[in-house]
């Protein structure tokens, strides 16, 4: 028990310890410090893994002392001063309004005090997501010492990127609103810094919108927050009643949801998670793959179980999942710009998991944690290797990525192994679709959302992949070697070898870690069947191990060049100069009318959401 | 049982090569011509094998083999009973790297036909997934659990699975990706001899997943008449697509999605909301 409370401690206060260092130390020690800073939170966090696995991933609760509420609290409120100011600086009424928002209800809040003491949970799911922060994050922070060489802002830079893992884990393990509220706040602010990091024009509005929606989000938490209080007089998320409730009781669980929407950048809130891309490419990893998206949809898994037996109003969180799924699957096609495909697919991803929420099954659960894992790896892969291609050929555009398997061998297979592990059965994510397309008969109109995206994600994806698989006319030049520096070799060699290895062990992680999640939510009889198919015997493993040398032949060849007889392109008797184009079908002012569709959509459907209890409590 | 799952397993790719000789045939018929023997495109692979073999890029001999493969994985998956929403992964799997090796030329032909082929499975791909959804609605996914009464209950979707058996025979109206007259062969264009046999072989057995997913749809009271049933409306819905080909000329892109993405879909959803309502009263 010990060892844990230290290793959590020490989670949460190294990164932040670090990331002063960044800030005061001198320019010559930033390195040591970074390396220092990342590596010890990613040992920190397997120690805390291993010990939790000794003990048989039972639950941890960690207790507080009373007087650290009110210091958390004022420190909120700091927070909340912060954003009004920024509010001022950046000429938006709304991030004043919200934040004047923020600052009443948390008086209120002061004023109601809990009458629990409370602690630190840390469960398989926070387990999961402190894993994902403190080792995907801080191999990001290794990465953006090197991208960020040429800065001279390079130490705010890295501070803030530091200080946002250690923030990350505490938020993780946070069972208490009010503290989970404040932790949520300060990311709000760290991703204002980070995406406004360059100082341009795009970069400033785009952290602005990015602040407007999400002090907007806070606001709406914090509502939720002060609800719960009001109508379950805790808390806590452990003490909210399970299921079966019904009237005004959902209404914390709407304003929760909320807020959840507005920080995993769902439908009608996805513009600041696109227009982010403006920020350095490690940004974009950090805020799509291993920190600030994943909040959103943790708090929704944290609130599931109140409803369950409440298919009506959790149905609606299932449908803005899958309409954000279905629209941003669509409006990808459409795009020509690497960095912006894949935030298209980090918004719909989201989109699945809330989905699986709303469905609410502990089949449909298993298959939420499960993207929320694979998903956290393939993703940081991907942009961090458009990073390197970026550096390289300073441009995202795919169509400048032609043959790029002649330049860069180990970054197109990268991208190769991102795409597969987010795309191709046998991987992680093809579990989960599995499970999540199981799960829609319950609820035939969302399979309908899932036809459609999936075939869209498949056109998106391997229309990239193709072009950089392209081979050079006719010639046979040799492999030219890759002119990335080192350390980004080693980067993303690990993240690929990572995204296999837990590609590979989907059995046991699904047993140990996603099935306790689940089965401690929901103690439903004939789970342990349901899950049966990820025992290590299963059929996944049989298939995974096929695949696996299917890959290794890929990656072989990848590399090796056999000589055989080589011919030239058929080009109707004419000689061939090729210069391929791509097709993205849509037109801008359509990709325009389908955005205003899904945010009309979006928003109509969240305002059902709020008003659902309300007639639910009239009749 | 594990016998005739073996026995699936080989004599489905064969009747996939004999209806596709009898397609040859029945559209010479149509047209007035002789055709060619019931057995040539056996002989077709058979030649094919023992050519020299030609490549463009490195990875298009690979991409052949792993689009073989999968199909293959998937028939087998299906023979033996497995789950019809992975198989029906694996299976698009197949598909995939069919595009992917037409990417990996140079060559324009090759690549218009890749964008097309991926636009193609845009179209049908929704249906399929939609289709296996729908047969698992009706208890299982897994085939060797299916009951009879799917003719019954989803007729609308054995109906919209048509359409998806005229792209993947790249009939005409929906031969968009293969195009010949406009884009020679599309994905295959810069295959020949023994790795476009490779591809063909693929194509068989996808085919013969799509029509084992029609066979589920009739049973018959003896294993004869089962046989017979099933056979018969595998030929019904050939004989359907062979049909259209020779009375309709080619969509657009754009025509064939729209169309796959509401004809398709609405049939789909409209049997299901029909089962919905007659569940409800």
């Amino acid at each position: 028990m010990a060892t844990i409370e230290t290793a959590i401690t020490l989670l949460i206060f190294v990164p932040l310890i670090g990331a002063i260092a960044c800030l005061v130390g001198q320019r010559k020690i930033l390195k040591q410090v970074t390396i220092m800073t990342a590596v010890a939170t990613a040992v920190i966090s397997l120690i805390l893994f291993i010990e939790i696995a000794g003990q048989g991933f039972i639950d941890t609760r960690i207790f507080l002392p009373d007087d650290l509420g009110y210091l958390v609290e004022i420190f909120g409120a700091i927070v909340a001063l912060t954003f009004l100011y920024l509010g001022w600086r950046t000429r938006s009424i709304l991030v004043i309004a919200f934040s004047i928002g923020q600052l009443a209800v948390l008086s209120t809040i002061l004023l109601t005090p809990g009458s629990e003491t409370s602690f630190f949970l840390i469960d398989t799911l926070a387990l999961i997501m402190v894993m994902i922060t403190s080792i995907i994050g801080s191999i990001i922070a290794l990465y953006s010492l090197t991208y960020m060489r040429n800065d001279p802002r390079r130490g705010v830079f890295l501070a803030v990127i530091l200080a946002f893992l250690g923030i990350m884990n505490a938020a993780a393990i946070s069972n208490d609103i009010r503290w989970f509220d404040v932790f949520w706040s300060i990311t709000t602010l760290f991703s204002f810094l980070l995406i406004g990091h360059t100082r341009t024009d795009d970069a400033r509005a785009a952290a602005r919108l990015a602040l407007i929606i999400n002090t907007g989000g806070g606001l709406a938490l914090l509502l939720g927050a002060r609800l719960m209080m009001h109508y379950h007089e805790t808390y806590l998320f452990t003490d909210l009643p399970i299921g079966n409730m019904t009237g005004l009781v959902l209404l914390p669980l709407a304003f929760i949801s909320i807020g959840a929407f507005t920080k995993s950048a769902q439908l009608p809130f996805q513009s600041w998670l696109l227009d982010a891309m403006v920020a350095p490419t490690p940004v974009s990893a950090l805020l799509h793959s291993s920190t600030m998206v994943n909040l959103g949809v943790f708090l929704v898994l944290r609130i599931t179980p109140s409803l369950q037996g409440e298919t009506f109003f959790s149905i609606f969180i299932a449908l803005i999942g899958g309409l954000s799924f279905l629209i941003t699957s669509i409006l990808a096609m459409t795009q020509s710009n690497a960095k912006r495909i894949l935030a298209y697919s980090t918004v719909g991803n989201l989109g699945l998991i809330f989905m699986c929420a709303g469905i609410g099954t502990p089949l449909a659960l298993a298959a939420a944690v499960i993207l929320l894992l694979y998903h956290a790896i393939s993703k940081a892969l991907l942009f961090l290797a458009v990073g390197v291609v970026q550096e390289g050929k300073m441009s995202e555009d795919i169509e400048d990525m032609y043959s790029l398997r002649r330049d860069m061998p180990l970054v197109t297979l990268s991208i190769f192994i991102g795409i597969a592990t987010l795309v191709l059965p046998p991987f992680g994510m093809f579990v989960s679709k599995w499970l999540i397309s199981e799960t829609t008969t319950t609820f035939p109109l969302l399979a309908f959302l899932l036809a459609v995206g999936f075939a869209s994600m498949v056109v998106y994806y391997f229309k990239w992949l193709g072009i950089l698989l392209t081979s050079f006319t006719g010639t046979r030049r040799p492999l030219r070697e890759d002119v990335s520096p080192q350390s980004y070799r080693w980067i993303l060699g690990a993240l690929s070898a990572g995204a296999v290895a837990i590609s590979a062990l989907v059995g046991p992680i699904t047993h140990y870690l996603i099935s306790p999640f689940v089965a401690m939510e929901y103690e439903l009889p004939g789970l342990t069947e349901s899950l049966s198919i990820f025992t290590v015997e299963g059929e996944v493993q049989a298939l995974l191990i096929l695949f696996l040398v299917v890959l290794a032949i890929l990656i072989i060849s990848l590399f090796r060049r056999r000589s055989r007889d080589v011919t030239v392109p058929y080009g109707g008797g004419e000689e061939v100069i090729f210069q391929a184009g791509g097709s993205y079908y849509l037109s801008n002012e359509l990709v325009t009318k389908i955005t205003r569709i899904g945010n009309l959509i979006g928003a109509t459907l969240i305002v059902i959401l709020v008003i659902i209890p309300l007639i639910m409590e009239v009749f | 049982m594990i016998l005739s799952s073996i026995a699936i397993l080989l004599l489905g790719p064969l009747l996939v090569g004999i209806s596709m000789g009898l397609d040859r045939k029945i559209t010479a018929r149509l047209q007035n011509r002789r055709g060619p023997p019931l057995l040539q495109p056996f002989y077709d692979i058979g030649k094919l094998l023992s050519k020299q073999s030609l490549v463009l890029s490195d990875l298009q001999a690979l991409f052949a083999s792993f689009s073989l493969i999968f199909h293959i994985i998937a028939f087998a998956l299906f023979a033996f009973g497995g789950n019809l929403l992975v198989i029906f992964f694996i299976s698009s799997m197949g598909a995939i790297f069919l595009v992917l090796g037409a990417y990996s030329t140079p060559s324009p032909y090759s690549h218009l036909g890749a964008n097309r082929e991926l636009l193609a499975m845009l179209a049908y791909e929704p249906i399929l997934f939609l289709a296996v959804i729908a047969i698992g609605m009706q208890g299982s996914f897994l085939v060797g659990e299916i009951v009879p009464g799917l003719l019954s209950h989803i007729p609308l979707i054995l109906i919209a699975l048509l359409p998806v058996l005229v792209i993947l025979l790249e009939k005409s109206p929906f031969d968009v990706p293969t195009a010949h007259q406009e884009l020679v062969t599309g994905p295959y264009v810069e295959y020949s001899g023994p790795y476009l046999a490779l591809l063909e072989l693929g194509h068989w057995y996808q085919l013969a997943f799509v029509y084992g997913m029609i066979t589920l749809f009739i049973w018959g009271t003896g294993i004869t008449s089962d046989i017979i049933l099933k056979l018969v409306l595998a030929f019904i819905l050939l004989f359907a697509a062979i049909l259209i080909d020779n009375i309709t000329a080619r969509l657009t892109r754009k025509s064939m999605v729209a169309f796959m993405l509401t004809v398709g879909i609405g049939l789909i959803a409209l049997n299901l909301l029909i089962l919905y309502i007659i569940e409800v009263i």
